[in-house]
């Protein structure tokens, strides 16, 4: 097209490309709204790519706007295959183009500015208007997101997006920014997927708003995570918090601190809690084993595992028993005030119930068998035991 | 997302876990019940030496801690790192009290050896973590088995799997001992 003039004069030549532009821009308003995929057309996509090697090579800058909104109108979202031929060429000329308009808006031809005032505003329009498809497309994109030439397209989509929407006194500004962001699309491989929806959740709620102040915050943000170190940190991070968050649901009492440092002590000490427990118990079965009978683990294996895989259905047992052994856990729980083996055990009470009842039931014989002077005996063995763990619990707490 | 379904996972099948659990504790508390002779009438069990007590408890104990590594398996890297280290502790008895057998045939520095070599065992897991500023993160690593190698990430995942299991341990041990009036 510009080949074939090169006897004309510069101003001439521009006009005549300013026309063309028109024209083509008309047409590819026409095609974008009787296509979606502007780009998957060959002559489509032949159209973007000359204007852009058109604007590059002249200095026909103020078509430049233009064609970005061109861009933007056509749905960059829809089709990226087209976008990232597209994509290679537009960094460098957005670069261009936002020092050329700058020179150009400080000496612009009259007639072409209200016209491209005009476009301008229709985009826009066309954008807002848009939103839910776009930010369906968005979403359709950020899933399928994997590769580094996605992540770049995007970018610079993003940056052509901002490029439109805001106005020209921002442009030194976002020529900057998109400077910086082509040296950081580099680092953008490591970015995953889910980063970019979530920045793209933040762009959507943002598109929506049309605010240019959160706008730059997202930028900000996105500089940030492109780092891959920084990137990285923050999956860890997030890791990090998330498993701290389910030991808070573990751990009693973890509720009313907040902030790691606390609630890493109070896991402490619950774990620290527990091993006691274990000890003590295990002290415990040291002095009551002497009495344990030698067939259990014949009983056991009789009678306990299908009980146990079936759920622990209750057993058989008489009321006394029953009664003694709900008494027997019952009291030592319920003394104990905050402590932290209430809060396991009063839960599961009524398997507990049903696992000593079971228990009951099959060792009051053998326990009948042995010396009944001792059971007293050891019974109050066990109050004091009972006791003496009632109190290490309160000093625990 | 994946440690809170996983760990639901063992909790939604909770008697899996609690039978394996059981059954290897009564299995090593009867092997320790026949391995200890029985005191000639039950009333003396009240009034036998502290210190035959204290061995009983602590055979007890790591029968506790053994079984319930043992039922997790090698699912859990605190359960392997547990594992292992009562697997050398042991072996580590094992050699000095044939060693010391060997050299002088006395009870007495049986006892000692042992009681040696459980105490420099702990001194040993103190020194390994010198005295920096103590922050919670590194006391963790200390209470939860083989937590000197993790990430915090891993640690906080296995502290939560521990602390489960822990819990399991305290129930188990409960009943059984409220089980013998």
């Amino acid at each position: 097209m510009n080949m074939g003039l090169p006897e004309m004069t510069a101003l001439e030549r521009q006009r005549a490309k300013l026309l063309e532009w028109q024209e083509e821009k008309v047409a590819a308003l026409f095609q974008l709204q009787v296509h979606g995929g502007f780009y998957n057309e060959g002559g489509g996509e032949d159209n973007g790519v000359s204007t852009l090697y058109f604007c590059h090579g002249d200095d026909g800058f103020m078509g430049l706007r233009e064609v970005s909104n061109q861009c933007n109108t056509i749905d960059p979202n829809a089709r990226i295959e087209g976008w990232g031929q597209f994509g290679n060429i537009e960094v460098p000329c957005l670069g261009f183009g936002g020092e050329s308009i700058s020179r150009t808006a400080s000496c612009p031809p009259a007639a072409v500015e209200p016209v491209s005032c005009g476009m301008l505003t229709e985009p826009s329009e066309k954008i807002l208007q848009a939103p839910v498809r776009k930010d369906g497309f968005r979403k359709r994109k950020a899933e399928r997101m994997k590769s580094t030439k996605d992540c770049k397209e995007e970018e610079r989509e993003k940056n052509i997006k901002m490029y439109s929407n805001e106005n020209d006194s921002k442009l030194s500004e976002q020529s900057n920014c998109n400077n910086g962001g082509d040296k950081k699309g580099s680092k953008n491989r490591n970015s995953t997927p889910k980063k970019t929806s979530e920045s793209n959740s933040k762009d959507k709620s943002i598109v929506s708003d049309v605010q240019k102040t959160d706008y730059i915050h997202v930028r900000a943000r996105r500089g940030q995570a492109t780092d891959s170190h920084s990137l990285a940190e923050r999956v860890r991070r997030e890791k990090i918090s998330e498993r701290m968050k389910f030991l808070q649901d573990l751990v009693p009492g973890c509720n009313k601190v907040t902030g790691k440092a606390g609630m890493l002590d109070e896991i402490i000490n619950y774990v620290r809690s527990l091993q006691r427990q274990v000890e003590f118990l295990s002290m415990k079965l040291a002095t009551v084993s002497p009495r344990l009978d030698l067939n259990i683990d014949d009983l056991f294996s009789k009678e306990m595992i299908p009980a146990w895989s079936g759920g622990f259905p209750v057993m058989d047992m008489s009321a006394e028993l029953t009664s003694t052994a709900y008494f027997q856990l019952h009291p030592m729980h319920q003394a104990a005030p905050s402590s932290d083996l209430e809060m396991d055990i009063v839960n599961p009470n009524t398997s507990m119930e049903r696992w000593s009842s079971g228990f009951q039931s099959i060792y009051s014989l053998e326990l009948e068998q042995c010396n009944p002077t001792a059971s007293a005996a050891n019974q109050s063995l066990q109050q004091y035991t009972g006791l003496t763990e009632l109190t290490s619990m309160k000093m625990e707490i | 997302m994946t440690p809170p379904a996983r760990l639901n996972a063992s909790a939604s099948s909770p008697c899996r876990l609690r039978t394996r659990f059981v059954l290897r504790f009564l299995k090593t508390l009867v092997k320790i019940k026949r391995s200890t002779p029985p005191p000639p009438s039950p009333s003396l069990s009240l009034t036998s030496s502290p210190e035959k007590i204290g061995r009983h408890s602590q055979r007890i104990k790591l029968a506790a801690y053994s079984s319930m590594a043992r039922a997790v398996g090698q699912r859990r890297a605190w359960s392997r790192a547990l594992m292992l280290k009562l697997k050398l502790s042991d072996k580590r008895k094992n050699r000095y009290r044939w060693l010391a057998a060997r050299k002088m045939k006395q009870q007495k520095t049986l006892r000692r050896g042992c009681g040696r070599i459980l105490a420099t065992k702990r001194n040993r897991s103190e020194k390994g973590s010198p005295s920096r500023s103590c922050s919670g993160v590194d006391e963790l690593r200390r209470l939860v088995p083989g937590g000197e190698a993790m990430d915090l990430g891993v640690l906080l995942e296995e502290t939560a799997h521990f602390v489960r299991c822990l819990e399991t341990q305290v129930r188990v041990m409960s009943i059984i001992a409220d089980c013998f009036p």
